[in-house]
């Protein structure tokens, strides 16, 4: 029987392959290294680390989650995992460790593994708060404990990043943030605090010219067009060219050198002009499909009767693996919109790549670990269903 | 009894709350990239930036060759060396400082202006000090031309070392190989090979390449990334153009109008040879001679630049033609019965012949009653003037002037032409028609002399003149149009009377010992510039010769005009103008393989006298109308 979760695999495989092909397509050049055959494709960086990604999604699938969060002690992993992001960040600043691509230190290379810094606390934080929010679900409605603490050490974590990388920094609280509501802290706590947040904003905008530059050339390009404003100009040139059929598959020409980061942050233009509007609206659909069936995992019901006779529908996710499932998603699909608004200038330039397909092995792999933990969840409600069904006769699977 | 957890049903609402917002979001930003692709904004074109790069291949400009095809002016590939100074110095210091690193006892020179210069200049001709000094004056520059025109060996030379920051690039190349016969008549063209004057001027459409492009998609470091099937223009190179010209003749025309303006101290001298069967011009050409006191009827600053960048006087420039209009007079008047070639006028035996209306007409020599042929042969100004009187002002500018092609241009093909200067209907009185009869009053241009003339070289029909061979005529050039202007055995009286000026009138200094040539001498007073008051000078003159030859089956006109001769030398066309056009005549018809046709006798003759005697040596020299102080109040009168 088809399920949630395999949908979630489709997806995401799906888009692992529209990255390999336009990571592929998109970094050909006139001279570039010799000829492009399909061998070379098939054994190009990007194909690699879409089958190490893979594997790393079937990983994900098998871990158990709610077994995992329940852990204690020295086992527990929320304390590793808070340690091990703030340790991203901070390395991106050691000399020798960190290192800075296009003026910015948000990467680190470990010998032939290079990632972003932040890469850890995006993942690593909701699962620290999801574990957080149900240790202490009783106090999610105090303003202090429930409120205020979590949202200090989500604050503490992110203005590190922001120093860097303000997309990514709001991008993390603003998951953060939602999953705090969710789980039960009110909506007023966090309105009060939304103009220390913005005031914030505004000043880590103003403090860098280049974030002043951003918004400059979003919101007039054509003033600069040689200078701040071409990477605007050239991203919307790119998502016009071809016209609706696009120019076709490989044949883009804004990625012979005039689109900047055509394979990274700006890989969605790239496939907007080679494959028309029907590409740029399938990418789209295998997003929306991800965050259906995501849905579909995270809000499925299991329809209880109580020992009173009264049937009700109770979710079947325990609240733990339901806030880290939000958390996934709304990550995956929070960056996905962040990154297109950007491409297509409906936003201000940030540095945000587009989920599973911008380049980048690590992102990837870390992603696809992450929606591997919830086809585990589908997996381990599927599981359960079929256990309660069990005694009306039917063996339950293995698996 | 696990710890209490968060309610799972608001979970559940926000989770899904968020993800429909999300995914909504997400789906309307298809909206957005379809309305990119639909309505891109306005400014989004014009702000991208261009996407593709155009090469020019060069065509050469076609030839331009002589009937012969002879190769007047052509296009060669040349090639010019540039240096890019800013290049040598970066690349040059970089070689340095890697050879430094591997061995610093290996590095020989620190200075890459040095290098560079002391290559290049075993490979050109040119000093490599002097190299080293461009270089160095222009440090900073990108681009500096080093050589405008490398030789073949240079070329080669420069290739070879194959030096960083040193290249070729190919340029075109005029080259008129004869020059500078035929020069001015030719013409020039400017850098871009844009045709400036002359032939170069007036063919430029014929002549003007197509230059090829090539458009192509690049990548932002301007690479070919694709080229589009109709993207390629191919070159076009230029049409040859054939003139009508023959460097023979051309060459024989110029070297001996040259010697005759040296020798008579002239001002200038203008010489056309042209077939009068098919109009085309065989030889054309125009001297100025910058003598001290010669006054230039119009300034020409081109010209003082360079003499084939002014303008061709032979068709610019008109001149009274003074005598060597009687035959078109003498023709007409005798077509129209006022005369007979035998008729016998009472001209005067001595003193000269008055008027109706007073003038005074005067003559170099009296002889008293002479028959209608005399006139023309002994060129006296009283008989043609009575002609003038019994011609009607219709007859005079319509038969004579218009018939003929004076006043119209010919249309040859040259840059500027002038239509000559004709006196308008309404101020035409009888002093004009008088006037005209002698060939005064009236500016005419060489060519347009030249053309007339034709009439009586055969059955009294003019060409259209031409310099441009048709395209399609190989070898024997048809014929273009001819216009008839006289009765074919008008045309041959007229032509036996002009045998005889040579033989017994006013060109016997013209005559020549190979061909039996027909022509008139001319002399006329020269007008003064503007400026300088109205009238003519008393003792400048311009003096001219036209003839045809063979009498039975003319193939030349040659016409000579000599601007201007030393007074002091000769002044008469016959003496002056006439032997240049009997050379030509001669070495012209020798040269195009014409049989000899003079009489045995009359040639012993000629070689007898001599052919060059001297200014005052025959006793019949041609008439001058003298415009004296007299003249003018007559003329006064007459108004």
């Amino acid at each position: 029987m088809l399920r949630a979760g395999h949908g979630i695999a489709l997806a995401t495989l799906c888009l692992l392959v529209v990255g390999v092909i336009f990571v592929n397509s998109a970094s050909l050049s006139v001279h570039g290294s010799g000829t492009t055959t399909l061998h070379g494709l098939l054994t190009s960086r990007a194909t690699i680390f879409a089958v190490l990604a893979a594997l790393c999604l079937a990983a994900g699938a098998l871990v158990p989650v709610d077994r995992l969060a329940n852990l204690r002690g020295a086992l527990n992993p929320v304390p590793w995992i808070l340690g091990i992001s703030v340790l991203g960040i901070l390395l991106t600043h050691v000399p020798g460790v960190g290192k800075e691509v296009n003026g910015a230190h948000r990467w680190i290379a470990l010998g032939p593994i290079t990632f972003q810094g932040s890469e850890l606390a995006k993942w690593g934080l909701p699962f620290a708060m999801a574990w957080w929010c149900c240790r202490n679900s009783t106090r999610a409605r105090e303003f202090w404990r429930g409120f205020a603490f979590p949202l200090a050490v989500a604050s503490a974590i992110c203005v590190g990043i922001a120093i860097e990388d303000l997309g990514t920094a709001v991008l993390i609280m603003a998951v953060a943030l939602i999953m705090m509501v969710a789980a039960g802290c009110r909506v007023w706590h966090v309105a009060m605090l939304a103009p220390v947040g913005i005031v914030g904003f505004v000043a880590l905008i103003v403090a860098s010219p280049y974030r002043v530059n951003r918004i400059l050339a979003y919101l007039d390009p054509y003033q600069d067009p040689q200078g701040i404003g071409y990477h605007v100009i050239q991203s919307m040139g790119a998502i016009g060219g071809g016209g609706l059929a696009g120019r076709g598959l490989g044949n883009s020409i804004q990625k012979f050198g005039y689109l900047p980061e055509g394979t990274t942050d700006f890989i969605y233009a790239i496939i907007c002009e080679e494959t028309g509007l029907l590409g740029a609206a399938g990418v789209i659909a295998l997003y929306v499909l991800l965050l259906w069936c995501g849905w579909m995992v995270v809000g499925a019901t299991r329809r209880d009767v109580s020992p009173d006779g009264m049937r009700a529908e109770t979710p079947a996710l325990t609240p733990f693996s339901q806030l880290l499932g939000l958390g996934i998603l709304a990550t995956i699909g929070l960056q996905a919109l962040i990154n297109i608004a950007v491409v297509t200038a409906l936003a201000p330039t940030k540095g945000i790549a587009l989920p599973l397909v911008s380049r980048g092995g690590t992102g990837w792999m870390l992603t696809c670990l992450a929606l591997g933990l919830l086809i585990a969840m589908d997996r381990r409600a599927a599981s359960a269903a079929v256990a309660e069904r069990a005694p009306e006769g039917v063996p339950a699977p293995q698996g | 009894m696990p710890a209490p957890m968060p309610d799972s049903r608001r979970v559940r609402a926000w989770t899904g709350g968020v993800l429909i917002c999300v995914g909504a979001l997400l789906s309307l930003t298809v909206l957005r990239v379809a309305h990119l692709k639909l309505l891109p904004p306005p400014e989004l074109d014009s702000t991208l930036g261009s996407r593709t790069s155009t090469t020019r291949e060069l065509a050469s400009r076609g030839r331009i060759l002589d009937r012969r095809g002879r190769v007047l002016a052509t296009t060669t590939v040349g090639h010019k060396l540039f240096a890019d100074p800013a290049l040598i110095w970066e690349r040059g210091w970089t070689r340095i400082r890697e050879g430094m690193a591997r061995d610093p006892e290996a590095v020989v020179s620190t200075d890459p202006f040095q290098e560079v210069s002391g290559a290049l200049g075993q490979a050109i001709d040119m000093p490599a000090g002097a190299i080293l000094e461009r270089l160095r004056g222009k440090a900073e520059s990108r681009y500096i031309v080093l050589d405008a025109d490398l030789s073949d060996h240079e070329l080669d030379g420069v290739r070879t070392l194959g030096l960083e920051g040193v290249g070729t690039e190919q340029k075109l190349v005029r080259h008129y190989p004869h020059a500078p016969i035929g020069s001015q008549l030719v013409g020039r063209t400017n850098i871009d090979q844009q045709g400036l004057s002359g032939m170069e001027l007036m063919q430029e459409r014929a002549l003007a390449p197509a230059t090829g492009k090539l458009t192509f998609l690049r990548d932002a470091r301007r690479n070919a990334l694709h080229i589009d099937d109709d993207a390629y223009v191919p070159p076009r190179p230029g049409q040859d153009v054939r003139l009508t010209i023959d460097l023979v003749i051309q060459e024989i025309a110029e070297r001996r109008l040259a010697k005759a303006v040296s020798q008579y101290n002239a001002g200038g001298g203008r010489i056309v040879v042209v077939d009068p069967q098919t109009g085309d011009v065989l030889a054309m050409a125009d001297i100025l001679r910058r003598r001290s006191g010669w006054a230039e009827v119009t300034e020409d600053k081109d010209r003082a630049k360079d003499p084939a960048l002014g303008r061709n006087r032979c068709v610019t420039d008109a001149y009274e033609p003074g005598s060597t209009f009687k035959p078109f007079v003498w023709a007409t008047a005798t077509e129209l019965g006022i005369y007979d070639p035998s008729t016998r006028l009472p001209t005067p035996k001595d003193g000269p012949y008055r008027t109706a209306f007073g003038r005074a007409i005067r003559d170099v020599h009296y002889y008293g009653t002479v028959d209608w042929t005399t006139v023309l042969v002994k060129s006296l100004n009283s008989g043609m003037a009575m002609a003038g009187e019994r011609m009607s002002v219709d007859q005079m500018r319509g038969a004579v002037v218009d018939r003929f092609g004076f006043g119209h241009r010919t249309g040859v093909g040259l840059p500027g032409e002038e239509e000559g200067l004709i006196t308008p209907a309404d101020k035409w009185t009888k002093w004009t028609q008088t006037s005209v009869a002698m060939g005064h009053e009236i500016g005419v241009t060489p060519v347009q002399m030249a053309r007339a003339f034709s009439a009586f070289c055969t059955d009294g029909s003019i060409p259209a003149l031409r310099l441009v061979l048709p395209q399609d005529s190989e070898g024997s050039p048809s014929s273009p149009p001819r216009t008839p202007v006289l009765p074919e055995p008008v045309a041959l009286v007229a032509r036996e009377a002009m045998e005889r000026v040579l033989s017994e009138g006013t060109g016997r200094k013209a005559q020549s010992a190979t061909y039996r040539m027909f022509g008139k001498s001319g002399t006329a007073q020269l007008p003064k510039p503007k400026g300088q008051g109205r009238g003519y000078y008393e003792d400048r003159y311009v003096s001219s010769f036209v003839a045809g030859a063979p009498l039975q089956n003319p193939r030349l006109v040659v016409l000579c005009v000599i601007d201007d001769p030393d007074r002091r030398k000769g002044h008469f066309g016959g003496s002056i103008a006439g032997p240049v056009v009997r050379d030509v005549m001669d070495e012209s018809l020798n040269y195009l393989g014409v049989k000899p046709d003079q009489l045995e006798e009359r040639r012993k003759g000629i070689l007898a006298t001599g052919q060059d005697l001297p200014e005052n040596a025959a006793a019949p020299v041609e008439t001058v109308l003298m415009l004296n102080e007299d003249d003018a109040a007559a003329e006064e009168v007459a108004r």
